[in-house]
């Protein structure tokens, strides 16, 4: 009988294929293709703020996918030492089922602490990332990094370059934070430059007090059948009793210029905890960069 | 098993394996003459239709029997699925046509698959079988002989040691267990200037030929059902009184009619290149382009049979491939220096393990828990489960 359902399929689907051949729909190039339902492309990824930021979403910029070690100790990019050496550690995911990617080449570089800023290598490793939910992946790349002789705040970018990519746009992450105690105000600086435009560029930036939620457990996702959660594409805003000035608070940045902005953030009376304060720069075109100030209060 | 790419074929084993049934379907097809002359002949001409129904009938059945040999019995298993790295080589794609009668005097215009060689990793074009192996390719020893002479081949072959290509070369060789069927091997060959035979060489080169398979011959078999069920019909209605014979010549041309529009269309249900990855075109070698052009590098992994259908060129394929993913690109003038990017030579062990655990049925199962249903980032969409995910390990637990 099965096999009866299937000719009767089989001759209703070849039939449809004649007819709308002969009315003229020629079958479209994505049909000739192999492809539906094969997907034979890796996805590797990070937390990718350039690309969130295109769906709309809020970030951090306090990457939660790169991480710092000094010997065997985690620490804080903000709190790094000159002349020193740490080990940059990148946690690298991959989006597709069926596809690992082997000799994943992952470029590690630092930047000076601000946005749009010059980037330097640091250097290049390969790992090898396992598909979906499978031993292997998450892929962790580690590399080995000696801070610069001058002593200053730092962001660190790494991208990922796999020999085929089903989304190339969330291959590059970056952590950009800075921490200071809650003086009044707290005061940051950082730069803002313009390495990448031929023609001046006009910055103006926005600030939000987004952070990555915490995630829920999985046990009740499973009893209600549900996705794990939806994200909100809105960020909280500066909350009530706290200001945030920055100095200049736009400004046009020159061909290959740099300029420092000041960032003072005065908190609520009584205020303690950490409060994350995301800085990000735009221009007429698009994203400059951001950073992530932290508001500490002990 | 997920996300394979369509497959219209099987394969038969060695001890199955019948040739092409070129001898029965004459039979049927002279037998369908007889019967279809003859009726015409019995009833004085008076009915035609019944007597050319008859005949087309058994038309169908000669070509649905050459259908279904062609799809189920042509290939010969060699020994379930395998994979291949290299590096793209000659393209061979369908040849769609509008004209029914091309359809039907060429019949591989009616197989659809999309083919391609594969050359081989660390391999170059020229590269080539030595006489004295294809001269003895099907004895028991060829083989192991081919491997003792290795050192002393290049440069009809590269200079890497045997152990190291001993199981892709393998894979493209006659192997034991069809040797006593008695058929031919003639291998792939180069295109020019590197199909030249070099002294001591053969027209054999280090290719494995590889096919994405298009449902053409599949459509042509449910075609020839379809037709084969009309023609019956029109036997049958013919001996209604009065509007009988009417009715049958009207089944019979419009049986033919489909034939006439369906095989051109069977011609254009073409297979072709993976979009993904490869944006629906492959970046071939060929030794007339810029030598900077790119060429992409492949691994596919497909099922290894011998095809006893390519006359003067029999080989071992990987047909029909199960999937395929570009793993780099190089330029033509590096592939014909045999300049192979470095490090790839552990690859094609590295994919064969990742895909075995893909390929597994538990992967799917693992795959669909909550906590790997995200789709964005994990640390998003996604939930904790009994083991988060963990902060990596220091840099002194792994090696940096």
């Amino acid at each position: 009988m099965s096999k009866l359902h299937k000719l009767f399929c089989d001759i209703c689907a070849l039939l449809a294929y004649v007819l709308r051949f002969t009315l003229g729909e020629k079958k479209p190039d994505h049909r000739n293709c192999v492809c539906p339902p094969a997907l034979k492309q890796p996805d590797p990824f990070l937390y990718s703020q350039q690309y969130l930021l295109s769906l709309g979403l809020p970030v951090t910029w306090d990457n939660p996918d790169i991480y710092i070690y000094q010997g065997n100790t985690l620490v804080d990019p903000h709190n790094l030492e000159a002349n020193t050496d740490y080990t940059v550690v990148a946690r690298i995911w991959n989006n597709s089922p069926d596809v690992p990617v082997i000799n994943l080449k992952v470029y590690f570089s630092y930047l000076s602490f601000g946005m749009g800023t010059q980037s330097n290598p640091i250097g290049v490793t390969t790992v090898d990332l396992a598909a979906k939910g499978l031993p292997g992946c998450p892929a962790l790349a580690y590399m080995k990094w000696t801070t610069p002789s001058t002593l200053g705040h730092y962001c660190l970018q790494v991208l990922l370059e796999p020999p085929d990519d089903s989304n190339w746009l969330n291959n590059l992450g970056q952590r950009n934070t800075d921490v200071t105690q809650a003086h009044s105000p707290a005061l940051f600086t950082f730069a803002v430059g313009n390495h990448v435009s031929p023609r001046p560029r006009r910055v103006t930036f926005e600030v939000d007090c987004y952070a990555i939620p915490p995630l829920l457990p999985c046990a009740p996702v499973i009893e209600a059948r549900a996705s794990p959660r939806s994200i909100s594409k809105i960020a909280p805003p500066v909350p009530a009793g706290w200001s945030v000035a920055l100095i200049p608070s736009a400004l046009t940045l020159a061909p290959g210029q740099e300029h420092e902005v000041k960032a003072e953030i005065t908190p609520p009376a009584g205020f303690k905890g950490v409060a994350p304060f995301n800085v990000t720069a735009r221009d007429d075109i698009g994203l400059v960069g951001g950073v992530t100030l932290l508001v500490e209060a002990v | 098993m997920p996300n394979w790419y369509p497959s219209w074929t099987k394969c038969s084993q060695p001890s199955d394996f019948r040739g092409a049934p070129w001898g029965g379907v004459a039979a049927i097809a002279i037998l369908g003459a007889l019967m279809g002359g003859g009726w015409i002949l019995l009833t004085a001409g008076a009915s035609i239709a019944p007597g050319v129904a008859l005949f087309l009938a058994t038309l169908c059945i000669s070509g649905i029997n050459f259908c279904n040999w062609w799809l189920n019995v042509r290939l010969i298993c060699l020994g379930g699925d395998r994979s291949a790295i290299g590096a793209i080589y000659h393209l061979e794609p369908p040849e769609p046509t509008d004209n029914p009668y091309t359809a039907f005097a060429n019949v591989s215009d009616l197989d659809t698959d999309y083919s391609f060689n594969l050359l081989l990793y660390q391999f170059v074009p020229k590269n080539q079988l030595p006489a004295s192996f294809v001269n003895n390719q099907w004895s028991a020893s060829a083989f192991a002989q081919l491997g003792a002479d290795w050192p002393t081949l290049p440069p009809l072959v590269p200079g890497v040691p045997f152990a190291e290509v001993s199981d892709q070369v393998n894979q493209i060789l006659p192997q034991q267990s069809m040797a006593s069927l008695g058929l031919g091997f003639g291998g792939q060959g180069a295109e020019s200037p590197d199909n030249a035979v070099l002294p001591g060489g053969s027209n054999q080169h280090f290719l494995m030929h590889c096919e994405i398979e298009g449902p053409g011959m599949h459509d042509l078999l449910v075609l020839l059902a379809v037709l084969l069920g009309v023609f019956i019909a029109a036997v049958f209605v013919w001996a209604i009184p009065v509007v009988g014979p009417i009715l049958s010549a009207i089944l019979i041309i419009l049986a033919l009619l489909a034939l006439l529009i369906g095989a051109p269309a069977i011609t254009h249900d073409v297979a072709s290149p993976p979009n993904d990855g490869f944006g629906g075109t492959f970046n071939s070698y060929d030794p007339t382009k810029n030598p900077k052009d790119p060429v992409d590098l492949a691994y596919v992994f497909g099922r290894w049979v011998y095809d006893s259908l390519h006359t003067n060129e029999e080989s071992n394929e990987l047909h029909p491939v199960h999937y395929m993913i570009k793993i780099g690109q190089t330029t033509q003038g590096d592939l014909g220096a045999g300049n192979w990017p470095p490090g790839f030579g552990v690859i094609q062990l590295k994919y064969d393990a990742q895909f075995g655990v893909i390929n597994s049925p538990t992967t799917i199962e693992i795959q669909a828990q909550p906590q790997n249903r995200w789709t964005l980032h994990p640390l998003l969409d996604g939930c904790i489960s009994e083991t988060p995910y963990p902060d990596p390990p220091p840099p002194g637990t792994v090696l940096v």
